[in-house]
């Protein structure tokens, strides 16, 4: 495992599957919110229907920007785990890089929404002592591997506090 | 060797009373309010019957309450209903306080809070009265276990090690306590609560007062106003001193093989004691004003259960020592930190850059939202607003960059400097303690080989980030290839 490694490119579809999920949230609290508009006076409703769609249109924009910027994200976003430490890359424009020693880590916790079991990925979160960082998905099989060697590195490495 | 269960001190009853008496003050008062002008009886009675049963659950949380030292551990018993046994392993105790009010000292009695690593809220124990002595069976019962651990278990921490056991003691001058208490801002914060208590009240101070009170102004005029003012800043400015030099009156620090005791306190003494391998960083703060004097003061990052806010949180060691004995102290009291290989670069000059192009950014950005809401009334506004924001931003943007500085000082500590407003912060950093290195640049930067760093701690029951910003990324990248280093 000793290489740097891209997310699965599944992760994709996930991140703009959460994409639509939240525009449909958006949408019916915008829809919701526009009920408003029945109790106001007729002269001004016209109005509160320009704002109310240019709110969705904005929404709308930003859906499709997020689509592309999936693209980005997927392309930038690397992991690489030794056996002394875990790396985390991100970004392009802001490069962020997050080194995790193994003999830092507390425990790894492996979650799995519908979502993702549906392309069968699993989220892999490592907890330190502080806080926690994020592997947003990798496959099934990789991730209780992944799981694995963590653990049994951190069992090797002295963990005191 | 295990001794019999034993009650709190009977004192213990008068300090339940007062807590239970505090926390039910507000609601009581809100009680009679509602019910006095319906049935003066009624009101009366029913204070009565509250303090009735506050007294009869303090009488029985008293005898109910207990606690034994065991060969291995603490047990406390309590609850009236629900019966508690809390299991205190001596070698998961990691502080110990002392609180002892003036009034117990003829008692010989004290208030012992024994915290552990738990994510409780508070100290996992709290002895209301207790007799002095049981602080040093504690600690004897506590010895005695880990002289028994140690064989057994060989733990190295990198704050408590066996070469580190040489005993260390100091107390503060007259001249630092002055100092440091005539220098301390803590005053204006006082007054804030003052204010901000004011703003509650002021809807209830009717208009006619306010009238009068103009009047009375306009008679004595502005000048006497300003001069009262003065006064009352002045008042507020000496009981803040006088508060601090209470509190920390006869400040004295010892060191002993794995722990640092400290003792201060006028009216209420207080006896810390914090295990080292808690510690999770050293921090040497020190404000403006401070500066100028040549003082600062040193703090400690630690874990513990304190749910206060991120800077109240750090433990003070030494609330004012002066700049040039800074190195002794460090070097007698955490021999690990080699200070004397400290060596800083110069500020670079990208960093002044990057501090004050931001900073400028962000003047001007507040210029154009304050200018567009005032220019209409009057230019000089405007202008005083245009100062008001550069001097707002523009210092202690100049002040981050000169005092971004990281550098790594031996194969275990990395020295870290920064800003904060105005007062100077720098780090002693363990790597042991570090528990993630986050390396954040942008591709702009990168052209000019430029980053930023943030290493996260524990601190409290949260995390800590330490954080410099925009410098060479040859610096950062030695510290993140220090870090990756077993």
């Amino acid at each position: 495992m000793e290489k740097v490694e891209k997310l699965p490119s599944s992760i994709k579809t996930i991140w703009r599957v959460h994409a639509v999920i939240e525009f449909a949230v958006f949408l019916v609290i915008v829809l919701a919110a526009g009920l408003i508009k029945f109790a106001v006076p007729v002269s001004i409703r016209n109005i509160f229907d320009i704002v109310e769609w240019s709110i969705i249109g904005i929404g709308l924009i930003l859906l499709i920007v997020s689509f592309f910027w999936v693209v980005y994200l997927w392309n930038f976003w690397t992991y690489y785990i030794d056996e002394r430490q875990v790396q985390l890359h991100s970004g392009y424009f802001f490069r962020k890089q997050v080194v995790i020693p193994i003999a830092r880590v507390q425990n790894v916790t492996l979650k799995q929404g519908p979502i993702l079991r549906w392309k069968n990925l699993q989220k892999v979160v490592i907890v330190t002592a502080a806080g926690q960082s994020e592997i947003d998905g990798i496959e099934s099989k990789q991730a209780d591997k992944l799981k694995e060697t963590i653990m049994k590195l951190a069992q090797e490495a002295k963990n005191d506090i | 060797m295990t001794s019999d269960p034993k009650h709190l001190h009977p004192a213990a009853m008068l300090f339940f009373f007062y807590k239970d008496i505090k926390s039910w003050l507000i609601p009581a008062i809100v009680f009679v309010f509602a019910v006095y002008n319906q049935s003066k009886l009624w009101s009366i009675l029913g204070l009565i019957a509250v303090v009735v049963l506050i007294l009869i659950n303090d009488l029985l949380k008293y005898f109910m309450f207990s606690y034994q030292f065991m060969d291995d551990e603490i047990l406390v018993r309590s609850g009236v209903f629900v019966k508690k046994v809390n299991h205190i392993p001596y070698d998961r105790i990691q502080n110990i306080t002392a609180n002892q009010w003036f009034f117990l000292k003829p008692f010989k009695l004290e208030e012992l809070e024994i915290e552990t690593a738990g994510h409780s809220e508070g100290p996992e124990v709290s002895l209301a009265a207790v007799p002095v002595v049981l602080k040093d069976e504690l600690n004897q019962y506590r010895k005695k276990f880990s002289s028994i651990e140690v064989t057994q278990n060989v733990s190295r921490e990198t704050f408590s090690d066996e070469s580190d056991s040489k005993r260390a003691s100091y107390s503060i001058t007259w001249r630092e306590l002055l100092k440091f208490s005539l220098t301390s801002p803590a005053f204006l914060s006082g007054l804030l609560v003052v204010l901000a208590f004011y703003g509650k009240i002021q809807h209830s101070i009717s208009k006619q007062v306010y009238q009068a009170a103009a009047d009375e102004f306009v008679h004595l005029g502005w000048l006497l106003v300003a001069i009262g003012l003065l006064i009352v800043l002045l008042v507020f400015y000496i009981v803040s001193v006088l508060v601090l030099i209470a509190k920390y009156y006869h400040f004295h620090l010892e060191k002993e093989d794995n722990q640092f005791e400290m003792q201060y306190g006028f009216f209420k003494t207080k006896r810390t004691s914090i295990s080292k391998n808690r510690i999770q960083a050293v921090v040497i703060k020190q404000t403006l004003l401070r500066r100028m004097l040549h003082i600062s003061s040193i703090k400690l990052v630690i874990i513990s259960n304190s749910k206060k806010n991120e800077t109240e949180k750090d433990i003070i060691i030494m609330p004012v020592i002066e700049t040039d004995k800074l190195n002794g102290f460090l070097k007698e009291f955490f021999p690990h930190i080699p200070v004397d290989r400290l060596k800083l670069d110069e500020a670079n000059v990208g960093t002044y850059y990057y501090d004050l192009r931001n900073a400028i950014i962000f003047s001007l950005i507040t210029d154009v939202i304050l200018g567009l809401m005032v220019f209409k009334s009057s230019i000089w506004l405007l202008l005083a607003v245009i100062i008001a924001s550069a001097i707002f931003w523009l210092p202690s943007a100049y002040l981050n960059a000169r005092r971004a500085r990281v550098s790594i000082m031996n194969d275990e500590y990395v020295y870290l400097q920064n800003n904060q407003v105005t007062s100077k912060n720098s780090y002693f950093v363990p790597k042991n303690s570090i528990q993630l290195l986050d390396r954040r640049q942008s591709i702009w930067l990168s052209k000019k080989r430029f980053a930023h760093i943030r290493l996260s701690c524990r601190s409290g029951v949260g995390e800590r980030i330490l954080k410099v910003k925009y410098l060479p990324q040859n610096q950062i990248d030695k510290v993140v290839e220090w870090y990756k280093r077993a």
